[in-house]
């Protein structure tokens, strides 16, 4: 980890250097100036003590000439008082250390002391012989006297003499004096100098310090203010930045012109945000906005220990809506509704519920409680019982249903994706229930799904290993009970899960896109075994029905196919009939129309399989080229004790007559039925009571017998 | 000559006030009746005018009954120059020693009117000296051996042993070193011009022996008692007055009368006694006895023989 230098950082080192190069410079002066003292000192020290001495010795010189001079007299007249008095005059001064006045033998006439003490001694100090030798002024010492010696003399003769003795202790002393003083002084002067260099030091101090403050306040702390600020803006926590100057400098007009940016940043922010996470058309939070959402309210959850409910709400059959009203009327539909399970949520779930556009017609709804399981199933019944009120569209009443899958955090998953998928599980579970009911999510379900993908992968390729076979289901004549056709159903032998009834593996198969060449291969297989089939009599042989799956219907080339296979079979087409779902035709009706016509062109017959279901009704039928109808297995099964089926029935058998349009009757289980429908005119029938699919030989058996 | 000079300005100037009536001048005004003028001889009139003026200024205001107003000093260089001011009648009143009272009453006729008591001494005495270790212990040893005196001036180192000297029948016989040696049956002296280098001579074994009054002998003893142990007194002269009181000798009688009395009071006088002690430590004036007055004629006589017989 490399350590930054902030800005602040590096000023302070330049002044941090700065300070030391100039304290540098400044002991570097303070120790020249010690220096020079030094040299000064001794310099004076030195000229002094020459000074001094040159000093005391013209001094000297001057007193022993002049002593010399005077005691002329007093030493002729013997005059030992006169004597005693210069000798004192001489010896007041200071440095004087002794006055020896001596006759012509060298014995002392005078010392200077009252007494005389030594009178007519002779001298015997080492000096002595060549002071009384001396010619003239003569200069000795010894280090530490210094003596100065002349003759007294008359008239060329010799006296005596006078010796006069300095000592240079004083000297020394008075130099030492001196040189303290000196000292004392320069040392004053280095005192001054010291005080005044450092105080200039301290003042480049106090000054590097009101300078970093200066910077610091004025410079980098605006500066931090603004990083710290565009790292609001930087995270998106726009409400958090608060910038604000009364400056008239430059970074008075940066913090400003910043916090303008900043503004515009958050307008621009809020703009697309708004255009991000919401749905344009409900006004709800669109797939990306529940996303975050439920990631945020995950992970707040995660600290406090809260529950959630996720409510996955589709609209049940609301393609019909577009597909029949157009897609103007699907939006106001879905705006409604999304308004009405808004609603809902919101007066059930409190404010904590959440409503957002998942999908087309797909909702999610969160919701937040303590007990979240009760007020899910609160709010997945009232928004149930919320949309089971018409909508008025366009003055006409649409009615919808609505099928709510439940999954709860934390119990059923933690991540904001599983629990999506959970909610998907579940209002599947919903819609394979029956729609218009909720459910909630359970570890079954997830079963339930893996089994279906399981289904799904194995379905690929099952027809090419063999395992998806042909049987045929005999269809009846209900008029003379003769064998006319047969349905082709789809049979596949799981090789580990047994039989898989087609209920189960259509659906996977029609939702994954794998009946188109599936639905194909059963034509032609169908087609195949059709053209194989004779009667003993020589008669036309039965025709064979084959289901059409929506997504064959959409793919358009239906007609071509049909050709195709026929053509390939050599299978007569009036003896194909093409099975479609009232939904499937449904899908695009004009479309649908102009296929089935071309292939109604080619010879093929056309039936609307399970007819009775739909809402659409018997008013399609005019538009929609068919050739016949299949009355839902539903209205055959109750026929015989509810009235109004069979009223429906006989209904659908008449008008599909009148249209000249044949109609044939699925789950035909019991003669009361068979007997029924041929009393109502039913063209035709097939069911387990008239014959249950079987192998394509096996028809031909029962053809033959 | 600087006083010679001095003398004939003043007295030209005298005429000159006379004539022309200007300020007068302290000679010239010394023989008016109402100047009393103390004189001295002095080769230091400075130091002796301020010891002379006290004196005068406590004398001359007591002195106006006899017509006295104002006083004056009136130095001479030597005894020659102050006889010829006591003579001249311009000094009244001398204060001088024995010796030189006597010259001064013989030569201008001066009269001794007081003895002076100076610290509460009026008479001193001269002493020999001599080294104990040394063999003379009497004057008589002093033959062919030499003696330091003063200096011709001194009256107790001088006048009064060279006396003893010849009293004793010695022949004193002057030296010009006390290195020199005197004839045999001669008494050298030498002048050692100080009392201390009497002593010091003697005591060094330069000279035999020395006189000096027992004043200063005593004097001598204060500052070096070691003296004591050294040398001891091998003569002793008869008392001699410490010192004397003269005026001129046609002073007026009034005026001496009054001089006397004044001074004989000062004694008593706590304002005198400032006066007093600057006057060379006097501490009273006393009238001049007979004795004194023989002790006077001795010294007299004396000079006169030491004059004849040694100069």
């Amino acid at each position: 980890m490399s350590l930054r230098v902030g800005l602040q950082g590096r000023f302070l080192a330049v002044l941090a250097a700065t300070i030391v190069m100039v304290a540098v410079i400044v002991v570097g002066l303070w120790s020249q100036q010690r220096a020079t003292y030094g040299e000064v000192e001794t310099l004076s020290h030195e000229s002094m003590e020459a000074l001094a001495l040159e000093s005391l010795r013209a001094r000297g010189r001057a007193l022993a000439t002049g002593l010399a001079d005077s005691l002329v007299n007093p030493v002729y007249y013997f005059d030992l008082e006169r004597i005693g008095e210069m000798a004192n005059a001489a010896l007041a001064q200071s440095d004087v250390d002794y006055v020896l006045v001596f006759d012509e033998f060298g014995q002392i006439l005078h010392d200077g002391t009252g007494a005389i003490g030594t009178y007519g001694q002779p001298m015997s100090d080492a000096m002595a012989p060549v002071a009384v030798a001396a010619e003239g002024l003569i200069e000795q010492g010894n280090g530490m006297t210094l003596e100065f010696a002349h003759p007294v003399t008359i008239g060329g003769q010799r006296l005596g003499g006078v010796r006069v003795g300095f000592t240079l202790e004083q000297l020394r002393e008075q130099q030492l004096l001196v040189q303290a003083s000196l000292q004392e002084r320069l040392a004053a002067s280095d005192r001054r100098q010291a005080i005044w260099l450092f105080s200039l030091l301290a003042l480049l101090l106090v000054l590097a310090l009101c300078l970093s403050l200066l910077v610091s306040f004025g410079l980098v702390r605006p500066v931090r203010r603004l990083a710290d600020a565009a790292h609001l803006v930087e995270e998106g926590r726009y409400d958090q930045v608060a910038l604000d100057s009364q400056r008239s400098d430059e970074i008075g007009d940066l913090i400003r012109a910043f916090a303008r940016m900043s503004e515009s940043v958050t307008r621009h922010d809020r703009d697309i945000r708004r255009m991000a996470y919401g749905d344009a058309l409900t006004g709800l939070p669109n797939r990306l906005a529940l996303r975050e959402l439920l990631d945020q309210r995950i992970l707040s959850l995660q600290s406090s220990g809260g529950e959630l409910a996720l409510l996955f709400i589709d609209l049940d059959d609301f393609k019909r809506v577009n597909d029949t009203l157009g897609h103007d009327a699907g939006d106001l539909v879905l705006t409604r509704f999304a308004s009405r399970v808004r609603d809902a949520a919101v007066r059930i779930g409190g404010g904590h519920a959440e409503v957002a556009r998942f999908g087309g017609d797909e909702f999610v709804a969160l919701l937040q409680g303590s007990d979240v399981r009760t007020l899910s199933s609160r709010v997945a019944d009232a928004v149930i019982a919320e949309l089971q009120q018409p909508v008025d569209v366009h003055g006409r009443e649409v009615y919808l249903g609505v099928s709510v899958g439940i999954t709860l955090y934390p119990f059923d998953a933690s991540s904001a994706a599983m629990l999506l998928k959970n909610g998907d599980i579940a209002m599947y579970q919903a819609k394979v229930a029956g729609k218009n009911c909720y459910r909630f999510y359970s570890r079954a379900m997830d079963q339930a799904v893996e089994r279906r993908v399981q289904i799904e992968h194995d379905l690929r390729g099952a027809w090419e290993r063999g395992e998806i076979s042909l049987c045929y289901q005999p269809v009846y004549a209900l008029a003379d009970g003769r064998l006319v056709g047969a349905e082709a159903l789809l049979r596949w032998n799981h090789p580990t899960l047994g039989n898989i009834p087609p209920s189960v593996f259509i659906d996977i198969a029609e939702q994954s896109g794998l009946i188109e060449r599936l639905g194909r291969h059963a034509m032609v297989r169908a087609c195949e075994d059709a053209a194989r089939w004779r009667r003993p009599d020589g008669s036309e042989p039965p025709f064979v029905s084959v289901n059409i799956s929506a997504r064959q219907l959409r793919s358009g080339d239906l007609p071509e196919t049909v050709a195709s296979v026929l053509q390939d079979s050599g299978l007569a087409p009036e003896r194909l009939h093409l099975e479609l779902t009232e939904t499937a035709v449904l899908g695009d009706e004009a479309q649908a129309s102009a296929l089935l016509a071309r292939v109604r062109s080619i010879g093929s017959k056309v039936w609307l399989d399970d007819f009775g279901t739909g809402f659409s009704g018997l008013s399609h039928l005019r538009r929609v080229p068919v050739d016949g109808v299949k009355i839902d297995r539903s209205f055959i099964a109750d026929m015989l004790r509810d009235p109004d089926d069979l009223a429906l029935t006989s209904a659908i058998v008449a008008m599909a007559h009148s249209l000249g349009i044949t109609v044939i009757a699925e789950g035909v289980e019991h003669e009361g039925q068979y007997a029924m429908l041929r009393e109502r005119s039913c063209d035709l029938a097939q069911g387990y009571w008239l014959g249950r699919p079987m192998h394509g030989h096996e028809l031909m058996r029962r053809l033959s017998s | 000559m600087p006083f010679h000079t001095l003398g004939r300005r003043a007295a030209l100037l005298m005429v000159l006030v006379v004539c022309v009536g200007l300020p007068p001048s302290p000679v010239a005004q010394a023989q008016d009746r109402d100047v009393l003028v103390l004189g001295r001889i002095s080769d230091d009139p400075r130091r002796h005018y301020d010891q002379l003026q006290p004196l005068l200024d406590y004398v001359v205001p007591r002195m106006r009954e006899v017509g006295i107003r104002e006083g004056r000093i009136l130095m001479a260089r030597d005894a020659q120059h102050m006889q010829s001011h006591l003579r001249g009648g311009r000094v009244d009143w001398v204060t001088e020693t024995p010796a030189m009272a006597v010259a001064l009453g013989e030569r201008a006729g001066a009269r001794p009117i007081l003895v002076t008591e100076r610290t509460g001494v009026s008479a001193y005495r001269t002493i020999f000296l001599a080294r104990r270790d040394s063999p003379v212990a009497a004057l008589d040893d002093l033959q062919g051996r030499t003696v330091a005196f003063q200096s011709v001036a001194s009256t107790s180192a001088y006048t009064v042993p060279a006396l003893m000297l010849l009293e004793a029948g010695l022949q004193p016989e002057l030296l010009t070193s006390p290195l020199d040696t005197p004839a045999r049956e001669a008494v050298g002296y030498v002048f050692a011009r100080t009392e201390f280098n009497i002593i010091t001579w003697v005591e060094k074994g330069i000279v035999d022996a020395g006189a000096v009054s027992d004043l200063d002998w005593v004097e001598h003893l204060e500052r070096f008692p070691g003296s004591a142990d050294l040398l001891q007194v091998v003569g002793e002269s008869r008392e001699v007055p410490r010192g004397l009181e003269l005026v001129r000798a046609d002073l007026d009688p009034a005026v001496e009368a009054r001089l006397v009395e004044v001074l004989m009071a000062a004694a008593q006088d706590p304002e005198a006694a400032p006066a007093l002690r600057a006057f060379f430590d006097t501490t009273r004036f006393l009238p001049v006895e007979e004795g004194t007055r023989g002790q006077l004629r001795w010294l007299a006589a004396g000079m006169r023989r030491i004059r004849d017989e040694i100069e």
